[in-house]
């Protein structure tokens, strides 16, 4: 594949759906018109735990005009399916987090419905309540089990203790990272309609077959009877994962009894208050360094907040915990890793999933471990950077580690070294600068054997039976804004010899796609993409062409038998990972990325201001230098949010400041061009060597941001985000007892 | 807008004197509209929809909007919008802290929607407009059908977002005084980014009058404002007592801060904390003595 010249991967073709989508004519759900429609909407609990003691409707409304729905229209079994079969579909007698579903009620619209909603009086019994990680540690208000721990993952290699004796400098530090909202620009949405026994679904999701398998097990159906369709997608960053299982049983089970299809769309304030945020983490890392500066031990004691149910949280940790050792060899290393119960809201998939969390309290030590040891932090990383042949903290062997590449390609081009010792001398002025740097690298795809069971399939239909040769991608796959449908055509007709335009790819919808493992974990382009070139080989193959055969080519050999389908299923051994004691292979590739953040701080106001960000990332291969480019800089920009401005201000475990007013997100007046160099090792386990680049490009941007504000300002900050309010205490009130600042 | 339950009537006056007819009449129970831009957010919460009437002020543009020199003073046309004033080369001349309010006031797309008399009538202590206009003198003019009066904005607003109009009289315009010679003026707004934020604190100035003498600087006239550190933007009179008081100096400096810092009453809220408010308000008062004793 790599004598003959590329002629479209590498290429910057116009994304698929871009017209539309800029202009508005793209379809989303909301946008659907469907004759009979209802609205649905959702009565939720005002409370964070308690007792549900009765439901009242208002004698005075006339209760015929809409339709309502609680836990007893449940055909089986109240539980939404997933790891633990925790959360119920609807509360029926307890309640465990504010907002929790409670009634459903549709009605011809939604003013209606709303109105039907405000005339239910819910009255409960309220307990009391565990809202932050500490009370659920403490467990005294019991929200799961005995101890309020969803789940324990420990990680252990070489000899901990004596690494510590080996080690010169010794530091223990806590960091704390809040939630962080995903604030797609399109919130929840599905309809759902019942059409004979078949159950349809219209949704704004990431995961089609998530959503038919919640389905299916809550009204106890086969495959064909749910067929789910994912519309036009307006952001999904890991918040449409596994949310819109519950939206869509909701939705269906006002369908089944209003009789006709229901929609239900969240408004944002909604959507901020009731669906799933970024886990909050407190982490405790002790590490020691010899007198080189090179780490000898590390323990780390990570807590995930998971809130009420369990959801995703078990895998949202174990990557939090693969990735707490960051991008650095160490000999001797713990991780404990917990994810918690508290009454808040659950938490769940988001951008990072663990990662992001892990790597900012990770890479703020070794800023802080560096000032220790005299070493500024671009030298601290150079000696402690995997390299190839190195282990990681489960015993993987790297045959590739681009970390040492990506640090010194992004310190050069932001001239790290001179402006790290310019912003050392000592600063009087009214604004005060500071640049620091993130090293850190990313799993791609599925964690551990979490690809052998989902079997990701793909379809590659080649049809030379009418006038033109039809070429089709079949995938479950979404395509959510990250360019799914414009990478996975390249890739075929890169292979096949075509046109962009002669290869289509087929709508997200489960009657005529096969399912491809859901479109999470970096792992769409790597994994699925790694299909789809297999796919189009193996056609060729088969028809005894070579590659780039081209469509003339194709419909000849294809004159005979008219049309071929080829199947693809993704299937690595699952010997590579041992889950039950976390060793071995956890990522089939990992990506690697140096973030370099340049900050200034108006010391009238303590306002700062995100000067620079250049920033250098291992992709393996750029199959759209474009849409790479594009995910990295959105990235960054969500990780300078969760940095500098975004702040869920809860209070009793509910989220008070739920509009865009009050959650404040960066606009681009807040950022500055974000200088991205694209590092091509050609080394990933994707199609011509990509590697996964969705996630990555997030968990940088935090201690990145945080490292430079830190020298500004001659102190340090670990817990995040840092506002200015933050950074006004900490010039005020210096915390005591802190020989690291 | 109605739903068929609260029947709402919108009514659409072609001029001034049919405004306050409609507004002698109906008053009690309607409610003007200008840019819409507060309006349209308070309307979704249903309990805040109008019952009665809405009186959409457009038909007043030709009217209401503009900006022009009268006699010794500045108008400011009701309707005016904030992106007008931004573009004014008289306002740039006259009234640069509301030039520098109008710049940093929401995103291009509010600037074009929102009037200076719906920031007035609105009256936020978070406004960004009221603190300039606060420290440039301004003085509303209010009519109705018994005919205008005039109130200093200073005691415009009873309490939080109370304007003292009643509900008979429409806001038709804003004066403001004309730039003295050589004022030394700032807007400073402090949120939570560059766009699209309310005001955390907001400082205005003017002075005037300011000359250098041996033992320090003279501030002949000065005039302070600030924003979101209480229930109405505030006029500082306190603060100014006492620049006027004495030569200024690091120690008056000192004293100025912190009789501002007990002159305002900042709260904690979701947008910041009342420790913040007052620490900033009195950086900022900081900063701008610096820059009068610089450039007296
Ligand atoms: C996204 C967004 C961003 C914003 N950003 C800012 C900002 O940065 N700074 C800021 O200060 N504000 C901001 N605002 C608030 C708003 O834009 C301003 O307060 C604006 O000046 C209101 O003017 P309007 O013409 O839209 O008022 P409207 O919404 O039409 O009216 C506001 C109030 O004034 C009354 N009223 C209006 N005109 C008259 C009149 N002539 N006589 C009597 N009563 C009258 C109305 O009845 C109503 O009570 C923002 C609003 C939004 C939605």
């Amino acid at each position: 594949m790599t004598e003959r010249a590329m002629r479209l991967v590498g290429n910057r073709p116009p994304q698929v759906q871009a017209r539309e989508r800029v202009t508005g004519e793209a379809q989303y759900v909301d946008d659907l018109a469907i004759p009979g429609l209802w609205h649905g909407v959702t009565l939720r609990s005002p409370i964070a735990r308690g007792r549900i003691v009765e439901i009242e409707p208002d004698p005075d409304f006339d209760w015929s005009r809409v339709v309502l729905v609680d836990a007893r229209d449940l055909p089986g079994r109240n539980v939404l399916p997933l790891i633990l079969d925790d959360q119920p579909v609807l509360a029926e007698r307890e309640i465990r987090h504010p907002f929790e579903p409670v009634m459903l009620i549709a009605a011809p619209d939604r003013a209606l419905a709303l109105e039907a909603r405000n005339r239910l009086n819910l009255r409960y019994e309220a307990k009391p309540i565990a809202v932050e990680i500490s009370d659920a540690l403490e467990a005294r208000v019991k929200v799961f089990g005995e101890d309020n721990v969803f789940k324990q993952i420990d990680i252990a290699k070489g000899d901990l203790e004596a690494g510590f004796a080996a080690a010169t400098i010794e530091l223990e530090r806590d960091f704390w990272t809040g939630p962080q909202e995903q604030l797609y620009m399109e919130p929840q949405g599905m309809i759902a309609a019942w059409e004979g026994d078949q159950l349809v679904l219209r949704g704004s999701l990431q995961c089609p077959y998530y959503v038919q398998a919640a389905a299916r097990a809550v009204f106890g159906l086969e495959p064909e009877q749910v067929r789910v369709i994912a519309c036009e997608l307006g952001g999904g960053f890991g918040g449409k994962e596994e949310y819109p299982s519950l939206l869509a049983v909701h939705a269906a089970l006002l369908a089944r009894k209003a009789g006709r299809p229901v929609k239900m769309v969240y408004d944002r304030a909604e959507d901020m208050q009731a669906t799933t945020k970024r886990h909050p983490s407190q982490t405790r890392i002790r590490a020691g360094i010899d007198a080189e500066g090179r780490l000898t031990a590390l323990a780390v004691d990570l807590v995930l907040d998971g809130g009420a149910y369990c959801t995703l949280s078990p895998v949202v940790l174990s990557r939090a915990v693969l990735h707490a050792g960051s991008a650095y060899a160490c000999p001797n290393v713990a991780v404990r890793g917990r994810v918690v119960a508290t009454n808040t809201p659950p938490n769940g998939a988001f951008r990072g999933f663990g990662a992001p969390q892990a790597l900012f309290a990770m890479e703020t030590m070794m800023d802080l471990l560096a000032r220790a040891a005299g070493l500024d932090p671009l030298e601290m990383r150079r000696r402690n950077a995997l390299r190839a042949g190195d282990e990681t903290s489960t015993g993987q062997v790297l045959e590739q580690a681009a970390a040492a590449d990506v640090l010194e390609r992004a310190a050069e081009a932001a001239d790290f070294r001179a402006r790290r010792e310019l912003y050392d001398r000592p600063q009087t002025g009214s604004i005060r600068r500071g640049i620091g740097l993130s090293l850190i690298m990313h799993g791609c795809g599925f964690t551990g054997a979490g690809e052998s069971r989902l079997k990701g399939r793909l379809t590659l239909d080649l049809d030379a039976r009418g006038e033109q040769l039809l070429v089709q991608v079949r995938t479950g796959s979404t395509d959510m804004g990250q360019g799914m449908r414009t990478t996975f055509k390249q890739l075929a007709a890169e292979i096949l010899g075509l046109e962009l335009d002669e290869v289509e790819v087929a709508a997200q919808d489960t009657a005529l796609v096969p399912d491809s493992g859901p479109t999470v974990a970096s792992r769409t382009l790597m994994i699925v993409g790694g299909l789809v070139a297999r796919a189009a080989r193996q056609a060729l193959t088969s028809l005894g062409l070579e590659e780039g055969a081209g469509a003339e080519a194709l419909r000849l050999a294809l004159a005979g038998r008219g049309r071929l389908e080829i199947e693809e299923v993704h299937e690595p051994p699952a010997t590579l990972f041992d889950e039950d004691h976390y060793r071995g292979q956890a990522y089939p590739s990992w990506g690697y990325a140096c973030t370099i953040c340049e900050v200034e701080v108006d010391m009238t106001t303590f306002e700062p201001r995100i000067v620079d960000v250049v920033t250098c990332q291992d992709v393996g291969r750029a199959i759209h230098p474009g849409i790479v480019e594009g995910q990295i800089q959105g990235g960054i920009a969500q990780g300078l949010g969760y940095a500098a401005f975004e702040e869920v201000q809860m209070h009793d475990g509910a989220m008070v400041n739920a509009n865009f007013n009050r959650y404040i997100v960066p606009t681009a007046m807040d950022l500055p061009p974000i200088r991205v160099l694209l590092h091509e090792s050609g080394q990933g386990a994707g199609p011509f060597g990509a590697k996964g680049i969705g996630e990555m490009p997030v968990d940088g941007a935090a201690p990145a941001y945080v490292s430079a504000l830190a020298q500004a300002l001659r102190t340090s900050f670990r817990e995040l985000p840092v506002t200015p309010e933050a950074i006004a205490e900490s010039f005020l009130r210096p915390r005591p007892g802190k020989a690291d600042a | 807008m109605s739903r068929g339950r609260d029947e709402v009537e919108v009514l659409a006056p072609s001029s001034l004197r049919e405004a306050v007819q409609v507004l002698a009449e109906v008053g009690a129970e309607a409610i003007p509209l200008a840019g819409g831009s507060d309006l349209m957010v308070a309307f979704r919460d249903v309990s805040k929809l109008p019952r009665g009437f809405v009186l959409d002020l457009l038909g007043l543009e030709p009217e209401l909007r503009g900006i022009e020199l009268v006699e010794d003073e500045v108008q400011i046309g009701a309707l005016t919008t904030v992106d007008d004033i931004l573009h004014s080369s008289l306002l740039a001349a006259e009234a640069r802290p509301l030039v520098e309010a109008a710049r940093c006031f929401g995103s291009t797309q509010i600037r074009n929607r929102a009037t200076i008399g719906g920031n007035v009538m609105n009256g936020s202590p978070a406004a960004d407009s009221l603190p300039a206009l606060l420290a440039l003198d301004a003085r509303v003019t209010l009519l109705s059908s018994e005919g205008p009066r005039t109130v200093p904005l200073y005691s415009f607003y009873a309490d939080y977002r109370r304007p003292v109009a009643k509900p008979s009289e429409l806001l038709v315009s804003i004066r403001i005084a004309r730039a003295p010679a050589n004022p030394i003026e700032s807007f400073r707004k402090v949120a939570a980014r560059r766009a699209q934020a309310i005001a955390k604190v907001i400082l205005a100035g003017r002075a005037w009058d300011v000359r250098a003498e041996e033992e320090g600087v003279r501030i002949g006239e000065i005039r302070l404002a600030a924003g979101s550190v209480g229930p109405t933007p505030m006029r500082l009179f306190e603060t100014e007592r006492i620049l006027r008081s004495e030569l200024l100096g690091p120690r008056l400096a000192a004293e100025a801060v912190a009789v501002l810092r007990s002159e305002i009453t900042p709260i904690d809220d979701l947008r910041s904390t009342a420790a913040y408010r007052r620490l900033v308000a009195g950086r900022l008062l900081e900063d701008f003595l610096g820059s009068l004793l610089l450039q007296a």
